[in-house]
């Protein structure tokens, strides 16, 4: 290329990357304006994350849950300036710069054709962005997987289309899932024809019950309250139906809730307060 | 152009052609009705031992033979046919072949034009999107109210599970089917695909694939969704069989049809057209085609071994006889994230180009655009078991998929740097395509960010399995490529069609898609997060309030569609016609007229530079021949 | 304005393209010719201090689909025609239950359900199935004796029936029969039990039933029949 069309394309995009910052009045720049666009855009986002996680969301009843939340919030905050700042600018570009319709093209824009600032730039924000995620998402996960030394140990089945929950040593079988605050709860989950998979949706945790073998996870109640159990992966005709009632319910409430499905006292005290 | 007789005008002699004379898409029905019936009489009479489960042996060899009898009665095993008994054909059998003087009657045959390949894959594309946007209401109307009884549970699985593979078909093929075979070959300067009888052959493969899936909607039913999860797909009724028929002759078609367009790219460039010029479109379809070429064998080898499970007993996936549903899983996913990409990268890579000409302006990171696609791919590859996080397989696998599923957000984001830095002080043309642009960078944004929540393992064990899921990957593959792919269908109507698209109509169907389409997934959204599980026929009613939005979104959705093909066929019957050149592109196939002649070039051209030479001196670009009629190409010897 | 008129119609007519196949997928469903079957009043009945109505629902299960079952539900009111299609066309290796899956019975009423069972069976899946849950005094009636289960090795079809997705004011219900006294010679019209039992309709709504005896074939024996939807499976609507 001839070093005059390099002097025209060195200015052009000279006036382009300068036009961004520079250039009358503060709020006639286009990175003010962009700026505010991105606050707004990003300040929607939060909150309509806010909204579903506080109002929407099932309500906390794990640690396991807590954490999904707080995922939510925090994801949010971190995703929300950068799509707000893609939002902005493509907002900007067809206020700012668009030339309606008509049948012959508007004259060339400046030929940018790359920027080495600003993709360094825009990388090393992907690249901070997926490290605090991997950390955050890193140690959310080593802190689901420390266990009690004695969990609540629960057998759950999967079959088309019921679930059935057995609470071993107590002898006791049923339909419903009924879990205890204070102590780590151990499902041991397995299915008796295909896949299911085991949602108990206000505890944040979930595994297929798979045939032929047992899936493990664990869940720590904090609070009492009801939840459904739901089945996540489709399992045939009735999958829709396969939803089973959930309760988490104080140490003694458990206790008297197994007696009453037949358990005898000191096997369900033993199994529920965690005795010898 | 006057003065050089058109190819299409060529006499051919009484019998030219041969075979292919007598042959068109009703003989291929007819002969494979016929195949059929005489696959269900052998299969009936001979093979089936058992009442109850017999029937997955003759479904199996009925709608394998309806593919081969199809195949056959259009014509696509003459040339090999005639190869192997000594009588190659001629090249006026060639001629005949590619379409010469038979008028519109060529698009109704084994046609090996890659032009009428192209028109034929558009078609079929819309087909295929009417009828999966036809089931995609059925099911929003099922969902209208908590325990709706319209249609059964067993009817309702099976609509799920069709409409789903229907769509994941249509939009792996609708880039690559009508744009990567009507203009890559133009804009890398070639007269045709590098094999235009596997051109053909690929897409009357899909066309044969078709009636299979839908007829399983009448055999019972497929009932384990798209995805066909084993072992309950090797429980279900005989639909899957039809299914899996359909999936296998599709991966066949896929694979032939890609390795035709990176074979194309790579040997049939014209002259001066260096890798480095090719229009970043035809970087995103050898990419998508080469990752589809890794990924759709894995499809085929799972329904393979899920047919053999159904059919003649095999138990790769029975855990009884020691088979196990997570080598279906991992099989599956390793063909069905790359799909993903596959279907995404030639929808973002025409939403690039279509940006580049209507903001006036050069592609903004050419190179790292094409770099990131490659980190796409390879990350593609790596990434599958991210939907298996909640099946309890290989625990201490979770935080390396996690860390390869989060670092596609970066050649994702570079998507994006380089759609807004293409915009970016551009002259905004504000032409139907570039809408679509738009509308393509908001629906992406959300169907990306909400990919972030499903990639981090904690929330995905409350996300997984849900609604949330459903329009995540409605946002990308929908929102995202399909946007797109409609950016890149009003971008190449004119040259296609040779006329060009009513865009107040265009207009209208694009508000009516861009808000509907908000307030369709919304309301999914709104499922999701209060967990509202996938592919139920029947809900809690405090779900309700959600669906109802959704379902009213989606028939919005729905009629904004109609309006855009009414648009589509309005302009195609009677729109203006196209000059040679509407949107003052400048990439090769904006050279030649519209429609282009049959062999495209009438004179060899010679490229100079690649087409994003937007704001840059003309004159100062040194070109090799001594008058280009416009930069970026010539055509030599035209004067 | 001639543009607007044929885009309007080309909208109708997508419309109504679409709303034929929708009723077309709709008829797909199974429906008996006897249609949905609604219990019988018989009266009152106290029950817990309460009186109630009280209604009695009669059904049976078929071990040959296409055969037609006797004419004992005619006689106790169930069908109107006697000696009726079990399951018209449906596979004749293939169990059923008949004249109806769709039942229906008044919310809040005390519901006596006579169950004349005539197919053979085996083991079930899942012992929980052969234990009677949900019935007043968790017990059911079989040929006048009152028991609480059947040998889970042993065993023919169950009716098992669930609420609706999250309506927890809804009542479960899972009770199991025995075979046929013919076992494996099950006929349509021999070697029948009559198993008998009671519950509380609960709360209005539409419960799913299925049976959870796996009759079917492939993967657990829950593939064909038990995969399709009306011969062992159906609703339950409490109005």
């Amino acid at each position: 290329m001839s070093s005059n069309h390099e002097d025209i394309k060195r200015e052009q995009i000279a006036e382009a990357v300068e036009g961004w910052t520079h250039g009358g009045p503060l709020y006639r720049r286009p990175a003010f304006r962009i700026m505010i666009l991105v606050v707004l855009f990003s300040a929607f986002g939060i909150w309509a994350a806010a909204f579903f996680t506080d109002k929407i969301m099932p309500s906390i009843l794990s640690t396991q849950m807590g954490s999904v939340h707080d995922t939510v919030i925090l994801f949010t905050v971190l995703a929300a300036p950068v799509s707000a700042l893609v939002y902005a600018i493509a907002a900007y570009s067809v206020y700012k710069w668009r030339r309606t319709g008509g049948d012959e093209p508007p004259p060339d824009g400046p030929p940018i054709r790359e920027n080495t600032l600003v993709t360094s730039l825009w990388l090393g924000m992907s690249v901070i962005l997926v490290v605090v995620l991997l950390v955050w998402g890193m140690t959310a996960l080593s802190s689901e997987n420390q266990g009690q030394l004695k969990p609540v140990t629960v057998d759950v089945y999967g079959q088309q289309w019921l679930w059935t929950f057995k609470y071993p040593g107590t002898g006791v079988e049923s339909n419903q899932l009924v879990v205890p605050t204070g102590r780590q709860i151990r499902f041991v989950i397995t299915s008796y024809d295909v896949t299911h998979g085991f949602w108990p949706n206000s505890l944040g945790v979930q595994v297929d019950a798979n045939p032929g073998f047992n899936t493990y996870i664990t869940a720590d109640p904090t609070k009492t309250g009801q939840f459904a159990v739901r089945c996540s992966q489709l399992c045939g005709l009735y999958h829709a139906y396969m939803d089973a009632n959930g309760k988490v319910v104080t140490p003694a409430q458990f206790s008297a809730w197994l007696i009453s499905q037949g358990a005898s006292s000191s096997a369900a005290n033993a199994y529920a307060l965690g005795g010898k | 152009m006057s003065t050089t007789a058109l190819l299409e005008d060529t006499k051919l002699g009484p019998k030219a052609g041969g075979l292919y004379r007598h042959q068109n898409f009703l003989t291929g029905i007819i002969t494979g009705g016929l195949a059929m019936l005489v696959g269900w009489l052998i299969a009936h009479y001979t093979l089936q031992s058992n009442a109850n489960w017999g029937s997955d042996m003759v479904v199996t060899v009925t709608m394998a033979a309806w593919v081969v009898g199809f195949m056959a009665g259009i014509g696509a095993f003459n040339a090999v046919f005639r190869w192997m008994i000594g009588h190659d054909q001629d090249h006026e059998d060639e001629l005949y072949a590619a379409g010469v003087s038979q008028g519109w009657k060529r698009y109704f045959k084994f046609c090996t034009d890659h032009k009428v390949v192209g028109t034929q894959y558009l078609v079929l594309v819309m087909t295929l999107f009417a009828v999966g946007g036809t089931l995609a209401m059925i099911i929003r109307t099922q969902l209208i109210s908590p325990n709706n009884h319209l249609i059964s549970p067993q009817t309702y699985n099976a609509v799920i599970s069709i409409h789903g593979m229907i769509m994941i078909i249509a939009t792996i093929i609708m880039v690559s089917g009508p744009w990567a075979n009507f203009i890559l070959p133009i804009q890398v300067g070639a007269k045709d695909m590098a094999f235009p009888r596997l051109n053909a052959l690929s897409l009357w493969l899909v066309v044969a694939a078709v009636p299979p899936i839908l007829i399983s909607l009448f055999i019972g039913g497929v009932d384990s969704g798209w995805t066909t999860y084993a072992p309950l797909s090797v429980q279900s009724p005989p639909g899957q069989d039809a299914f899996s028929i359909t999936i296998i002759t599709f991966v066949v078609s896929v694979t032939v049809a890609g390795i035709n367009t990176i074979t194309t790219t790579l040997t049939m460039r014209a002259k001066g057209m260096t890798m480095g010029r090719l229009p970043i479109f035809v970087w995103g379809s050898i990419v998508s085609a080469g990752l589809g070429l890794y990924a759709m064998p894995a499809f085929l080898a799972a329904q393979s071994m899920l047919l053999t499970d159904r059919v003649v007993g095999t138990s790769f996936f029975a855990p009884a006889q020691g088979g196990a549903g997570w080598l279906y899983e991992n099989i599956f996913w390793i063909m069905g994230h790359p799909e993903v990409y596959v279907i995404l990268i030639p929808g973002v890579a025409a939403a690039m180009d279509v940006a580049s000409t209507f903001s006036r302006k050069p592609v903004f990171g050419y190179k790292i655009g094409i770099g990131a696609f490659f980190g796409l791919a390879v990350l593609a590859i790596m990434v599958w078991a991210h939907h298996m996080f909640t099946t309890g397989w290989a625990p201490n696998l979770a935080d390396p998929w996690m860390l390869t599923t989060e670092l596609i957000s970066i050649p994702t984001g570079i998507f994006f740097l380089v759609i807004i830095g293409t915009l970016w002080r551009g002259s905004i043309w504000t032409r139907l395509p570039m809408y679509w642009v738009y509308l393509f960078l908001w629906n992406f944004i959300i169907g990306g960010v909400t990919g972030i929540y499903l990639s981090d393992v904690p929330a995905d064990q409350y996300f997984h399995g849900d609604m949330f899921v459903t329009a995540h990957f409605h946002y990308t593959l929908l929102g995202g490529a399909m946007i797109g792919a409609t950016a890149a269908l009003c971008y190449w109507f004119p040259k296609m069609s040779g006329r060009m698209l009513n865009e107040r109509i265009g207009k209208t169907a694009f508000w009516v898609v861009a808000i509907f389409f908000q307030v369709t997934y919304f309301g999914m959204f709104w499922e999701g997060f209060q967990g509202m599980p996938r592919r139920i026929a029947a809900y809690a009613p405090y779900f309700h309030t959600a669906n109802v939005i959704a379902t009213v979104g989606a028939y919005g959705l729905f009629l904004g569609w109609v309006i855009l093909l009414y648009a589509l066929i309005h302009s195609w019957m009677n729109g203006k016609v196209a000059p040679s050149n509407p949107w003052h592109a400048k990439s090769l196939e904006w050279h030649i007229s519209s429609p282009p002649p049959l062999e495209n070039f009438l004179v060899d051209p010679i490229v100079t530079s690649d087409p994003y030479t937007y704001g840059e001196d003309e004159a100062a670009t040194p070109a090799k021949n001594p008058t280009p009629a416009t930069v970026g190409s010539s055509e030599e010897g035209a004067h | 304005m001639k543009r607007i008129v044929w885009g309007l119609i080309s909208l109708v007519i997508a419309v109504v393209a679409v709303g034929l196949v929708i009723f077309g997928f709709s008829k797909q469903q199974y429906q008996a010719p006897t249609g949905t079957v609604a219990a019988k009043s018989v009266g009152t009945i106290q029950y817990q201090g309460m009186t109630r109505d009280h209604v009695v629902l009669t059904f049976g299960t078929y071990p040959d689909s296409q055969g037609k079952y006797g004419t004992m539900l005619a006689a106790e009111g169930a069908a109107s025609t006697p000696g009726g299609n079990v399951h018209p066309g449906g596979n004749p290796s293939w169990p059923a239950y008949a004249p109806s899956n769709q039942f229906s019975v008044p919310a809040g009423a005390y519901v006596t359900v006579v169950w004349h069972q005539y197919d053979s069976g085996g083991a079930v899946n899942d012992p929980y199935f052969a234990q009677v849950h949900g019935t007043i005094g968790g017990t059911e009636t079989v040929n006048g004796k009152t028991i609480t289960g059947v040998d889970a090795n042993n065993m023919a079809h169950t009716f098992t029936v669930r609420p609706a997705p999250g309506t927890a004011s809804g009542f479960f219900l899972s009770v199991p029969s025995p075979v046929s006294s013919l076992g494996n010679n099950a006929a349509n019209n021999a070697g029948g039990q009559t198993v008998t039992f009671s519950f509380i309709a609960g709360a209005k709504g539409l419960y799913a039933w299925n049976c959870e005896y796996p009759c079917g074939l492939g993967i657990g024996g829950f593939g064909a029949v038990m995969g399709s939807y009306g011969y062992m499976s159906g609703y339950l609507h409490v109005v």
